[in-house]
């Protein structure tokens, strides 16, 4: 079974590039938190996607430049960080049942 | 650009982080943006050292310390590391260069470095910078008896860790002729940090 | 030497003057507030749209002040708009807010409320508002509002009365619930300016009632003085009640920098001299202790301004900076800026 990231509803995001990070509304409960680059792009990427899809996008992203945050306990710890902090959800993809495949 | 994905393709990708943002001060809830940029300070240089403290923790000691290392403080948001820096370079002290670990088995050291960067400094009201070991010791003093500053705060803390351990050591740039073993040791302006260990009777706090 | 404050394109919060009314009668309100709203004052239907359109702009967080929102008509609808879109933060001296009131604000969904307390006693804050019974509705409404789970701030600002009493605000404050005490300066602004050798304190004087502030332990402390002293008009935004982009509450008095119903206020951000030379950090002089805890230089440019009368000079509230000012003296009045003008001292360029 994969985990599923999305966005929690509701959240806005505004990206304040010139000072490489962005700001995440939550309004229930109502908080402001505050994204750096890496955040961000984790962020970013949790729109519905599995866990192994993110991953793979998210190397992708940081192979280039390297870094800190090019680990993958950093991937590890922004998910962690960002689903604290209600912007995130997870769901776990259903497994799929002969049942399911024979209603397809 | 926009995109995180461009600016990391150019920054490159820093430790995550996602805090809340704390509305600062005056009545205008400012946020403070640049917590969330990399710290002030730049790290290992070439900035010749100046002090460095040497102990040893184990494994939990080393992850409690890093905990303590790379989290903003509550109040400020500013990260220790910092916050520190910054105290020592706006003070006219130096640079704090950073915390280093040789890991071991059992034991690992840890190792904190202090370095000489007079072009860094940014102290525009101290009657001067630190040009010799007196004046060193006497504004490293000043910072660590102001309970205001985070920076020192955050010191004492490394220190407070550093006098705990039974290895414990201490690299200064002094010249050991001109050290009067006998009595300066104790005298806080010229070993600072000697009121917190010792027994001068002066009263001297350790606030984490 | 030419110095530079962090750089923002366009602003992510703002301050709104919701109105100049208030049912308070405080000596030294900076607005001159009456009980009945000012002529030309925006309605709650014209505010609602604005502040769309600013989330829009891309604003994320809008600080609501006054005058008294809460005696604004419509105030509750205007809240209502704005916190799907935007953290929300309501200053208030809590008149009027009751039980139901806070829970309605929770229910609306406001992030974070301030109340102004201006003593640690009746007698002390009732003198100050000039309404009898005050005190006990401020207090009041601070429970209320830790009650209905909104994150509360107590705000003082310094004066000769609340010198002394900081230490007991603070603790009253963390008796009422709050989360933080922020003591503000006092600025020589709107009626403030009358009564200014009464409240002002020396340098000496506002140093000294800081260091000898002591708060319960996990209240949090706000304060503006050494070192932390910040420059922030690089991320200021606000507008008053009558739709004027201003920048800052405390320039309300100096600039105009255009209609903000009129104009996107990202547009007047960008291109309005005055304002993106007081961004800038274009200052005389920097204090290193504040400009590394704050990552801005010169500390406050509308008590530079004020002080000095040019906007470059350094902030006398900056004790690193003050040299020698004397803050328990009235400074001159000051010209305001319109569109597109630099005010220096008292001449108008440009």
């Amino acid at each position: 079974m994969a985990t599923i990231w999305s966005a929690s509803p509701g959240v806005r995001l505004r990206p304040i590039p010139e000072q490489e990070c962005c700001l995440a509304y939550v309004p229930r409960p109502p908080a402001l938190h505050g994204l750096n680059l890496t955040s961000w792009l984790v962020l970013s990427l949790c729109d519905g996607r599995t866990q192994p899809a993110i991953a793979e996008d998210y190397f992708a992203a940081v192979a280039e430049s390297g870094g800190p945050g090019a680990t993958a306990g950093a991937l590890d710890s922004a998910l962690i960080q960002l689903e604290a902090l209600g912007l995130i959800t997870r769901t776990v993809d259903a497994p799929i049942t002969k049942t399911c495949k024979e209603a397809q | 650009m926009t995109n995180p994905r461009d600016l990391i393709r150019s920054r490159g990708a820093p430790m995550p982080l996602a805090r809340p943002m704390p509305t600062e001060i005056r009545s205008d809830g400012g946020l403070m943006i640049s917590l969330l940029q990399a710290p002030y300070w730049a790290g290992p240089g070439t900035n010749p050292v100046l002090a460095e403290w040497t102990w040893h923790l184990p494994l939990q000691g080393l992850i409690d310390l890093r905990n303590f290392l790379v989290t903003p403080d509550p109040e400020t948001g500013i990260q220790p590391e910092a916050a520190i820096d910054a105290a020592l370079k706006g003070h006219g002290i130096g640079s704090y260069i950073g915390t280093f670990v040789t890991q071991g088995a059992n034991l690992s050291q840890v190792r904190v470095l202090f370095g000489h960067a007079p072009k860094a400094m940014t102290n525009a009201y101290a009657p001067k910078a630190a040009t010799d070991p007196g004046s060193f010791n006497r504004l490293i003093y000043a910072l660590l008896q102001d309970r205001d500053s985070q920076g020192s705060r955050n010191l004492r803390y490394l220190r407070k860790l550093w006098s705990e351990s039974a290895t414990r050591a201490e690299v200064r740039l002094i010249m050991l002729s001109q050290v009067d073993l006998a009595g300066e040791l104790n005298d806080p302006e010229n070993s600072p940090f000697s009121a917190d260990l010792l027994s001068t009777g002066k009263p001297v706090e350790t606030p984490l | 030497m030419k110095r530079s404050n962090p750089v923002l394109d366009t602003p992510p919060k703002i301050t709104i003057g919701i109105t100049e009314a208030c049912p308070l009668r405080c000596s030294y309100c900076y607005a001159d507030c009456a009980r009945s709203p000012k002529a030309g004052e925006l309605s709650a239907e014209r505010w609602i749209p604005l502040l769309q359109d600013l989330a829009a702009q891309g604003v994320i967080q809008a600080y609501f002040e006054g005058g008294e929102p809460l005696a604004k008509p419509g105030f509750l609808s205007i809240l209502r708009a704005t916190t799907p879109l935007m953290m929300t933060l309501l200053r208030t001296h809590g008149i009027g807010l009751t039980r139901e009131v806070a829970n309605e604000l929770a229910d609306i969904g406001l992030g974070r409320g301030l109340v102004d307390l201006m003593g640690a006693d009746a007698r002390t804050h009732d003198a100050a508002s000039g309404v009898p019974g005050s005190f006990e509705q401020s207090c009041a409404a601070i429970r209320h509002l830790v009650a209905a789970g909104i994150p509360t701030d107590v705000l003082v600002i310094l004066t000769v009365p609340t010198a002394p009493q900081l230490s007991d605000i603070a603790r009253l404050a963390a008796e009422l619930g709050a989360k933080r005490i922020g003591v503000l300066r006092l600025y020589p602004l709107g009626r403030a300016r009358t009564v200014w050798s009464e409240l002002a304190l020396s340098m000496e004087a506002q140093t000294a009632a800081l260091a000898a502030l002591q708060r319960p332990t996990g209240l949090g402390l706000m304060q503006s003085w050494h070192p932390n002293d910040h420059n922030c008009c690089w991320q200021a935004a606000a507008i008053n009640a009558f739709g004027r982009a201003i920048g800052c509450m405390y320039l309300r008095d100096y600039v105009d920098f255009g209609d903000a119903t009129a104009t996107p206020y990202n547009e007047i951000f960008r291109t309005d001299p005055l304002y993106r030379s007081l961004r800038s950090g274009d200052v005389e002089e920097s204090c290193g202790d504040c400009s590394a805890t704050q990552g801005s230089h010169g500390g406050c440019r509308s008590a530079a301004f004020a002080f000095h009368g040019r906007w470059t000079a350094p902030d006398p509230f900056d004790s690193a900076l003050n040299r020698g000012t004397d803050l328990t003296l009235l400074p001159p009045p000051r010209p305001r800026a319109s569109t597109g003008r630099i005010a220096d001292g008292n001449n108008l360029v440009g």
